[in-house]
């Protein structure tokens, strides 16, 4: 943050100046504040839940907001900032137009531009009521952290923000909502929540090949550092179609709809931190509109993801010589099976008859044709809490303290459950479990830019064009908001 | 002179990779040396799934010949009249793969045995000294458990003090522990929870809260129950580097008394050095006195290897009037506590009964079976038997006598050519002597619960509780090491394993060994 642009930096006296002056005026209005404004205070933060700032503006075990959390990106790591109104280190010194530029349009008050991993394409939707409401809640609500920003460290050319104004000509969009978020109809407020606050479509919709929203595809599903964040159009086959109304409130509410899914990786942080703070009446405006989002189909898919395999009675799985590890013979799936996941889950898949822990059939993640999320469930575990009721399943990744499995094996474990459980073998080598742990296929701009800067020759437009359009906001935190 | 390293864990059990891991925190350079390998959780259930040898714990384990557990043959031979043989592993964590995470304190009264009751040994360190260590190993490990109850059995309230409560609460009563409760109480039993080393309703460290596998011996199959590898885990994630398949074998004296290497052995018979500042010897209750001795160190007192105990046991088993359905959540539960602690310590040993609660289907179809009882029959008779069985048992406690010995075997040696274990034991009189009165209580509770009695051993138990083997005091010409489990003989050199403990109470000494070596890092940290 502490770079700033030459071009702006003539400004910086008097911009100090105006906001000192804004500040006085303000902090002099609040100190007479009236209740109207413990009311607006209340419905910013009830704005910035929905809008899930604390998920990719926190870092583990950090303070609320203080910033500091690693998103990471197929450019590098792009690291949060504080937004506490600390003068000094946070957005203390943003006035309210600094503030709404920031989110509507990605610039900071000194003029640089964020990256998209701050979703202010979806922002730029917000009205200016619900703006002030998100101002005054920042202001006098969240308690100011003085913490340093960590510096954001991307690989050339990504480090130059400036190249951000070429993108958003072509991908920010300028309609912000009119009417404010107490006063829209159910369908425009189930809309104004998927699209502008709890941005769905930032992990659900896939992106072209500059990395911008796909919006023929709207929420079709796509990829995402590791995961897959499903295809949830109203598709019977392919989407979410077979869900009723409240299923979609349930899972919203509390992550898990017993014989469908369960919220795993960022969707897991999205209920934890946003959702299930929201009222019902919004959640069921929400689930509403998901709903009626058009059918996006994929002809492979023969039946709903969560419909797969049935529990089958088969509690002697093998039989044959004791294995021992001093004469180690080769592990097959089903051994890894029996002895990482049956002793939670069952040897038949039931899991508890409480479905505390799921059942591995009728399961979207098993179910899926994408095993990203099987595997990255097996690599990172499952960790939601949500009223005090806290939902874990163990890492059996590199940093598990219980149990590390390796590429091969987990590879051999996937194939076993998709085959058992799902739609059928996965079909996965180690080489795949290695590229999902390491991120996720790299986007195809960032696998050849450099091939592309140095294709000059094919004209400095092009080029310059692709260079514009070439982020994107993705990663763990990415897609929790 | 430059080291290898700032200090040297010899062992990387519970005890040794704690007090490796809070050395590492520091910033302190940090070895362990491992006899045996280092195993994934799933290999070990599955080789338990697949062993016809269900009741033996070591069994799953890797018993390689270059790292014998306790049950290798011939490992271990006894000259005494009971033959102590506990289930000693040796693989990263060490041998609380199989524990059942039981993580008891000791009771003021237990530190001061001899000025209290005026048998046995004082600890030179008082349980003031220790309270702050226990929190911070209850918090280590992850310990569930109730701190409303009186853990002594003398009908106070909230005792032994503490000035944290469990890191996490402990699950309900079962249904088990209530019904006998309500029959059993109105007798005077005055039951307790164990405390356990298990996240209960809620992860814990990276941990997933039980799930009732009823497991805990000889394997928890989704690593829910603490065991040592956790540490070993932390303590390189810390930066601690673990050496394994590295047998030490020899301590090497120095100038002004310090240790100044040790020597280790790796499986293809290559034999090392390494060298640091301070050594922690956490080897394991017995494997530790041996290197000692193999070495000629910190022997002065003559007392290593000698003063060794147990919490010799006993155990009935009955049938009783109603179903109570053992088995769910942890193998161990409840306990009854009245003889914990009392003016009776005086004349006999105290005791505590252990509520088993493993799923019983194994004994109790052994038994239907032997009865020649087969087909349907023996179906019904299982679920009948099963959920009426009742399975308690006894820990005694024993006092230190030095003709209660472990040595490094004269002759025999083991694959690496390093002397297997001798062991001389013979159970003290003053735990002999509160036998009847317990046997007397099995009766009473088994009539209580109006039970058939199915076996009563009469027996003496090992209980894998290893204590005395290096004993703690304040007197250098009657103990190995200070209250400070420091050697007297060299000021580098500690002994993180519950071998220190002097005065043995009637509870699992792990937690107790741990909140030692957290200490015992503490003070090598301030000093290296």
């Amino acid at each position: 943050m502490a770079k700033g642009f030459s071009c702006f930096s003539r400004l910086r006296p008097f911009l100090a100046m105006t906001t000192g002056l804004a500040l006085a005026i303000s902090t002099a209005s609040w100190a007479a504040a009236p209740n109207g404004d413990d009311a607006l205070v209340q419905k910013g933060e009830y704005l910035a839940k929905a809008a899930d700032c604390v998920a990719c503006h926190t870092a583990p075990n950090g303070k609320p907001f203080a910033g500091g959390l690693a998103i990471t990106s197929p450019m590098g790591n792009i690291v949060s900032t504080n937004i506490t109104p600390d003068s000094e280190t946070g957005i203390g010194h943003y006035s309210e137009a600094d503030f709404t530029r920031a989110l509507q349009r990605g610039i900071r008050k000194d003029g640089g531009h964020l990256y998209p991993a701050m979703p202010y394409t979806a922002y730029a939707g917000l009205n200016s009521a619900d703006i002030h409401a998100l101002y005054l809640y920042f202001m006098k609500s969240v308690a100011p952290v003085s913490q340093k920003n960590q510096p954001t460290k991307l690989s050339f050319p990504f480090n130059i923000r400036a190249l951000m104004m070429g993108w958003n000509l072509l991908f920010l969009p300028h309609d912000a909502q009119k009417t404010d978020f107490d006063h829209l109809s159910s369908f425009e407020r189930g809309r104004y929540l998927a699209d502008t606050l709890e941005h769905c479509s930032t992990c659900h919709s896939p992106r072209n090949l500059f990395m911008a929203e796909k919006k023929s595809a709207y929420l079709g599903g796509s990829p995402l550092g590791g995961w897959y964040a499903p295809n949830v159009t109203s598709s019977v086959n392919s989407g979410i179609g077979s869900w009723s109304e409240d299923d979609l409130v349930t899972y919203f509410k509390t992550g898990e709809v017993a014989g469908k899914a369960r919220a795993g990786g960022g969707m897991a942080e999205a209920v934890s931190n946003s959702l299930s703070h929201l009222t019902d009446r919004d959640l069921h405006d929400l689930a509403s509109y998901i709903k009626q989002v058009p059918a996006i189909n994929d002809a492979q898919d023969q039946r709903p993801r969560d419909q797969y395999s049935a529990p089958v009675e088969n509690t002697d799985l093998r039989t044959g010589e004791t294995i021992r590890v001093d004469r180690p013979v080769v592990m097959d799936g089903a051994a890894l099976y029996d002895n990482n996941c049956a002793s939670c889950h069952g040897g038949n898949g039931n899991g508890s008859p409480d479905q505390h822990i799921p059942s591995l059939y009728n399961n979207s993640v098993i179910g899926s044709a994408q095993a990203n999320n099987l595997v990255m469930t097996i690599l990172t575990g499952v960790q939601r809490k949500i009223d005090g009721h806290e939902v874990f399943m163990p890492s059996f990744g590199d940093q598990s303290l219980v149990q590390r499995l390796s590429d091969k094996e987990i590879a051999s474990l996937a194939n076993y459950v998709t085959g058992r459980f799902g739609r059928g073998d996965a079909h996965l080598q180690a080489s795949d479990v290695q590229t999902i742990r390491q991120g996720g296929a790299k986007p195809f701009l960032i696998r050849y830019i450099s091939m592309l800067v140095l294709m000059g020759g094919l004209g400095i437009l092009l080029v310059l064009s692709l260079i514009y359009r070439c982020f994107k906001k993705t990663g763990r935190k990415g897609a929790a908001s | 002179m430059e080291y290898d390293a700032d200090v040297i864990v010899i062992g990387s059990g519970a005890l040794g990779n704690n007090a490796a891991y809070e050395l590492a925190k520091q910033g302190k350079s940090v070895i362990i040396l491992e006899a045996g390998k280092s195993i994934p959780r799933w290999k070990i259930t599955e080789n338990f799934r697949t062993s016809p040898r269900k009741n033996n714990y070591n069994d799953p384990y890797p018993n390689a010949a270059t790292a014998p557990t306790s049950f290798a043959k011939d490992y271990i031979e006894n000259t005494g009249s009971f033959a102590y043989l506990p289930g000693m592993l040796k693989l990263v964590g060490g041998t609380t793969w199989h524990w059942a995470a039981c993580a008891w304190r000791y009771l003021p009264s237990d530190m001061k045995l001899k000025s209290l009751y005026g048998v046995g040994r004082d600890w030179p360190i008082s349980y003031d000294d220790l309270e702050p260590y226990y929190c911070r190993a209850e918090e280590a490990i992850g310990v569930s458990g109730r701190s409303d109850e009186d853990q002594s059995g003398q009908g106070k309230k909230n005792f032994p003090p503490r000035s944290k409560d469990y890191p996490m609460p402990s699950d309900g009563i079962n249904y088990m522990t209530n019904r006998m409760h309500d029959r059993l109480g109105k007798l005077g039993y005055r039951f307790v929870q164990e405390p356990s080393a298990r996240p209960t309703n809620q992860p814990y460290d990276g941990r997933p809260a039980c799930s009732g596998n009823n497991n805990c011996m000889p394997v928890c199959p989704i690593g829910s129950m603490y065991s040592g590898d956790v540490h070993a885990r932390h303590a390189v994630k810390a930066g601690a580097k673990l050496l394994t398949e590295a047998t030490a074998f020899k301590l090497e004296k120095g100038s002004g008394n310090k240790i100044e290497a040790v020597h280790y052995r790796n499986a293809n018979g290559e034999d090392k050095k390494l060298t640091a500042r301070y050594f922690i010897v956490a080897a394991h209750g017995f494997e530790t006195p041996k290197l000692l001795l193999m070495s000629d160190v910190a022997n002065s007192s003559d007392q290593v290897g000698r003063n060794i105990m147990d919490h010799n046991g006993l155990a009935i088993q009955f049938l009783a009037d109603e179903p109570l359905w053992s088995g769910r959540g942890t193998v161990e539960e409840a306990c009854i506590v009245n003889m914990r602690d009392g003016q009776h310590r005086r004349r006999y040993a105290a005791s505590k009964h252990n509520i088993g609660n493993s799923v019983p289907n194994m004994p109790v179809a052994q038994r239907l079976i032997a009865q020649g009882i087969f087909g349907k029959e023996l179906d019904e008779r299982i679920r009948h038997d099963a959920a009426r069985w009742v399975d308690i048992s006894s820990m005694f406690e024993t006092l230190p006598s030095p003709s209660n010995r472990v040595i490094p075997h004269p002759t025999k040696k083991d694959a690496l050519g390093l002397p297997t274990l001798s062991i001389h034991y013979d159970v003290p009189a003053y735990t002999e002597a509160a036998k009847d009165i317990v046997l007397r209580d099995y009766r009473r509770i088994a009539a209580g619960m109006k039970g058939e009695i199915v076996n009563e051993t009469s027996e003496w138990q090992n209980h894998d509780h290893i204590m005395g083997s290096v004993i703690m005091g304040k007197n250098p010409a009657d103990s190995v090491v200070n209250g400070e489990c420091r050697s007297f003989d060299h000021h580098n050199l500690f002994l993180a394993t519950t071998g220190v403990i002097p005065a043995a109470g009637v509870v699992n000494p792990t937690l107790t060994g741990i909140a030692l070596s957290i200490r015992i890092a503490d003070i090598i940290a301030r000093e290296v």
